[in-house]
């Protein structure tokens, strides 16, 4: 043959062109394809030992809600908002008292003989049976509140949107509001990047509120005065995590904190103090989601723990082991 | 495909629950003998009302995160927006057909009127560094195909103006003019007409042989376009890379390959592998005018069938040789009759192979594994599984798109395989087609106009 | 001779029709797609809200680096000192350090502001689309960082070999007209 060199040459090529084409064919397949080699690891904190859970999970209710917007609670009672109701029930989940709304509720908050609900720029105030007593409303073009919570005298706001906590008297009468700046090196006021800004008034009337720009909890005196704060920064169990956590938290009897996050989402115990005492809900109890949201809590008189969880649309209860 | 696997996770807790739920309290409060009859209302009503809603809470959790206000800076700060860069100008895309219009015209004029292989040459320079190097060979004719099909079938995607006009000026030309848009409009067949060194000339057997491979990888291209499933043309264009100077690497082993195999074989891709060159060969067998080799009369030197790198000057028949051979009538009949056998194994082959094309498709191919390979749900390495776990779509949402895939290739695979039924039908039948020649003639279907054989003919005019 | 005419003429009758039905055929498929012809180009383009940040942009791009790129929604940015975009998940201060940084090449470029606030910047040089800064940012904080095909870079292939192995469908066709899906200014439509 004249060209033998030329045709061996030739016959080569075309395997390796069709090794290539069908390589290339069967490499971009699910199972052949290489893992995330930019993956963003949290795994390591979505673990947490056993023995830091102090709580399980005993029964939970589907709340009837496409959008639960949050939860609070009173004795025995829990009330919950979403789409555009109120909705309250007893701890075995019936059903005591439903009330719908023009406009979709933001947050709850139950004090003595009123109900209070946030609608965003404006606050309803109700009675136990539900019938609306009063209604005030918040200037601004930016108000966006988050949370309200009362004691004997006040009710404060939580204006996520102006970055402000408003006090009002019981019948309404805005007293003053503050932006929680203090003289203290390590506090900027408050930093609030998202709509999540939680505030609460524990069994001895301090007010807490949430700067979940720096991950801290700081206590305030009625008209605005920083008394005290603790922090706890880091994806870490014993530490809140990424931007604007904790996004929910509430009170145990002892003055404890039951915090909630979301991202890695989580609910944890801290003592009064400030100091990590376990964990109610580790991450894994939690869908995984990119975009997990901190599921709304609250604290029943038996000690119960209630949490909301909006990506499942279920009431979860954590009771102590 | 019909076994369906409980992928989903279940929320246990949930399940067992005992506890009555507040839905179903809500429920019991209703007036319990009209209950059944209202549950299908309400089943019915609540998927609407969750579909509603599952799109109304995708758009309000948007909304309010774009509503949140920004701080207020008091430093004077002023926020920059992000750049996002404009993509081509449609002005140059216009302009990119303009020239393809150009061109064309020029190889015409320089392959017909001016018989000149030089200045095809420097035409398919030209067109190298245009439509190759400049516009990194995208757009392209031969790629168009599948936008073309993809229009069809796909009722989401329309075709643009531009890529309408590079599918059909070649085509059009071809049917007037011959393959001119090989000769000099093709980036693709530029680059390896000019690596040409030492042609050898291929069997005629082996020849008529991979001239099938183009009509196959054109029948797969629509195929695999027509069901959504990938754009193969544009996937193994061996060249791109090349004018892009930037690819993978087994883009660049292709092209590569492609190139070396060029210097002996003349152009291997556009004569064994283009899909375009299916469509533009059969205009330009019966193009109105075409290439001569000679301008006058042939005076039988034979010169020009040794520059032909192609294989595409048919000689002049003898006519003693045909009768001898037994090439006749008889034959012509056997070959007529058994066509239909052909188109039947065709249709055979693709009933049988469906299963294995629709593979291509992702869908299809995520939905088998998951299917054949439950525990490979547990691999969180498998990006693929894991977002579809996460998804939310159920397993059986994902078989039933699954199955519709499928059945779309199951006709289109029979369709594909009875076209190339046809295909080897007729080129068999061809090959007893007598037709007299007296002279050295270039053949309609394979000439590409390249004008080599107009340099070699001693005939003036 | 008349015998060869006629044979030849009926040639050239069948060759005509053969021509002219090859064109209409060519005139019926263009009238098929010219019915819903558009004017405008294509282009790719990433639906932030449907990209689940898998790492392949990064890696199955026929550019090196890939064309796509993280863009900066400023409007969506809280500008926090603790950012969930910069800082790996386990950085031990929030500082500049490299060591604390997550992004692989270091493109995320941090500019203080004023007390407390940050402005975070791409490095569109550096930046090679992995996705991981959207990962911490999405899950995280604002969700103000996310992927886009950027067009001065993109070559725009006919089919988008990213878009072929996209794990979410999230990369479509879009009008070259309307080529950004910017989260904040462009909203998921659904």
């Amino acid at each position: 043959m004249k060209n033998k060199g030329i045709v061996i040459f030739l016959i080569v090529l075309a395997v390796v062109i069709i090794a290539v084409m069908v390589g290339d064919w069967y490499s971009k397949r699910p199972d052949r394809m290489e893992a995330n080699k930019f993956e963003y690891n949290i795994e390591e904190f979505r673990k947490v030992p056993e023995e830091l859970i102090l709580f399980k999970e005993v029964k939970n209710f589907r709340v009837g809600f496409e959008n639960p917007a949050g939860i609070t609670s009173s004795g025995d009672t829990i009330y919950l908002v979403g789409d555009q109701k109120l909705k309250a029930i007893d701890i075995d989940g019936q059903l005591l008292l439903e009330i719908d709304f023009q406009d979709k509720p933001t947050t709850v908050e139950v004090e003595g003989e009123n109900i209070y609900l946030a609608f965003g720029k404006s606050v309803k105030v109700l009675n136990r049976a539900g019938e609306i007593q009063d209604e005030w409303n918040i200037e601004g073009e930016n108000t966006y509140v988050t949370a309200i919570s009362g004691k004997e005298d006040f009710v404060f706001v939580a204006d996520a949107g102006n970055r402000k906590i408003l006090r009002y008297t019981k019948n309404g009468n805005l007293l003053d509001s503050f932006e929680g700046k203090a003289d203290a090196d390590d506090l900027h006021g408050f930093i609030i990047p998202s709509p999540y800004f939680d505030i609460d008034v524990n069994e001895y009337g301090d007010l807490w509120a949430v700067n979940p720009g720096i991950h801290s909890l700081e206590q305030y005196t009625d008209n605005g005065n920083l008394r005290e704060h603790w922090q706890a920064s880091g994806a870490q169990t014993e530490n809140f995590s990424g931007c604007c956590n904790p996004a929910h938290f509430c009170f145990l009897e002892d003055g404890s904190f039951v915090t909630s996050e979301k991202g890695l989402v989580r609910i944890k115990i801290y003592k009064s103090s400030g100091e990590f005492l376990g964990v109610v809900a580790p991450p894994t109890k939690f869908d995984d989601k990119i975009e997990g949201q901190a599921p709304d809590v609250a604290v029943d008189n038996k000690g119960n723990i209630y949490a909301l969880d909006f990506d499942r649309k279920v009431l979860r209860v954590f009771e102590k082991n | 495909m019909n076994q369906k696997t409980n992928i989903e996770s279940s929320y246990k807790l949930q399940a067992n629950s005992h506890k009555p739920l507040v839905n179903s309290n809500l429920l019991s409060k209703m007036n319990t003998e009209n209950w059944d009859c209202k549950l299908a209302v309400m089943k019915y009503a609540k998927f609407v009302l969750f579909t509603f809603a599952f799109f109304l809470s995708t758009f309000a959790l948007s909304a309010q995160q774009q509503r949140f206000p920004k701080p207020e800076f008091d430093s004077g700060y002023t926020q920059p927006s992000p750049v996002t860069p404009e993509p081509r100008a449609l002005a140059l895309e216009y302009f990119d057909v303009l020239v393809l219009l150009l061109v064309l015209s020029a190889a015409t004029y320089l392959a017909l009127k001016s018989r000149s292989r030089q200045g095809i040459l420097w035409l398919s320079i030209f067109t190298l560094a245009y439509f190759g190097f400049y516009r990194n060979g995208c757009i392209c004719s031969i790629g168009s195909i599948q936008n073309m099909v993809l229009s069809f079938f796909d009722p989401g995607y329309s075709v643009s103006i531009t890529t309408l006009l590079f599918f059909l000026l070649p085509l059009l030309f071809a049917l007037f003019f011959g393959r001119v848009f090989c000769a000099g409009a093709c980036p693709l067949g530029a680059i390896q007409d000019l690596v040409i060194m030492k042609p050898i000339s291929l069997p005629k057997w082996l020849n008529k042989t991979l001239g099938l491979i183009p009509y196959i990888y054109l029948a797969l291209a629509v195929l695999f376009a027509a069901t959504g499933t990938d754009f193969i043309i544009c996937r193994y264009d061996p060249f791109v890379g090349i004018f892009r100077m930037d690819a993978k690497f087994h883009m660049i082993v292709l092209g590569v390959a492609f190139l070396l195999m060029g210097m002996f074989v003349a152009r291997p891709y556009c004569r064994f592998l283009c899909p375009y060159g299916v469509l533009l060969s059969w205009m330009s067998r019966f193009s109105k005018w075409h290439l001569a080799i000679t301008p006058s009369k042939c005076i039988q030197c034979k010169l020009c069938t040794t520059s032909c790198p192609f294989d595409a000057i048919d000689f002049p028949t003898n006519e003693k040789e045909v009768v001898k051979s037994g090439l006749g009538p008889k034959r012509f009949v056997t070959y007529a009759l058994i066509i239909p056998l052909w188109v039947a194994l065709g249709v055979f082959v693709g009933n049988r192979s469906h299963t294995f094309l629709s593979k291509a498709n992702p869908t299809v191919y995520l939905a088998e594994l998951m299917i054949s390979k439950p525990e490979i749900k547990d691999d969180l390495d498998n990006i693929d599984v894991q977002t579809f776990r996460a998804s939310g779509e159920s397993m059986d949402e994902l078989v039933l798109e699954a199955e519709a895939i499928r059945d779309k290739f199951y006709t289109g695979s029979m369709i594909a395989g009875g076209f190339l039924g046809l295909v080897i039908g007729m080129t068999l039948l061809n090959t007893v087609v007598f037709r007299k020649r007296q002279d050295y003639e270039p053949h309609k279907g394979n000439c590409l106009s390249c004008a080599r054989c107009v340099d070699y003919c001693p005939v003036e005019k | 001779m008349e015998k060869k005419n006629k044979a030849q003429s009926r040639r050239k009758f069948i060759r005509n029709g053969a021509r002219l039905s090859l064109l209409l055929s060519l005139g019926a498929v263009s009238a098929a797609a010219l019915r819903k012809v558009t004017t405008d180009g294509y282009v790719w383009q990433i639906d932030p809200f449907k990209c689940t940040q898998c790492g392949r942009c990064a890696t199955e791009c026929v550019m090196t680096p890939s064309a796509v790129k993280c863009i900066h929604a400023f409007d969506l940015c809280g500008y926090c000192d603790l950012c969930g975009g910069y800082l790996k998940p386990d950085a031990n201060a929030r500082s500049t350090a490299a060591e604390n940084q997550l992004c692989p090449t270091a493109a995320i470029e941090r500019k203080f502001i004023e007390e407390p606030y940050f402005e975070y910047h791409i490095n569109e040089d550096l930046c090679i689309g992995c996705a991981k800064c959207v990962k911490g940012c999405t899950s995280f904080g604002n969700g103000s960082l996310h992927l886009q095909i950027m067009h001065h870079l993109c070559v725009n292939c006919n089919e988008c070999s990213i878009a072929r192995v996209c794990p979410s469908d999230a990369i479509s066709r879009v009008q070259a007209s309307e080529a950004y899906k910017v989260k904040g200014s462009w909203t998921n439509p659904t």
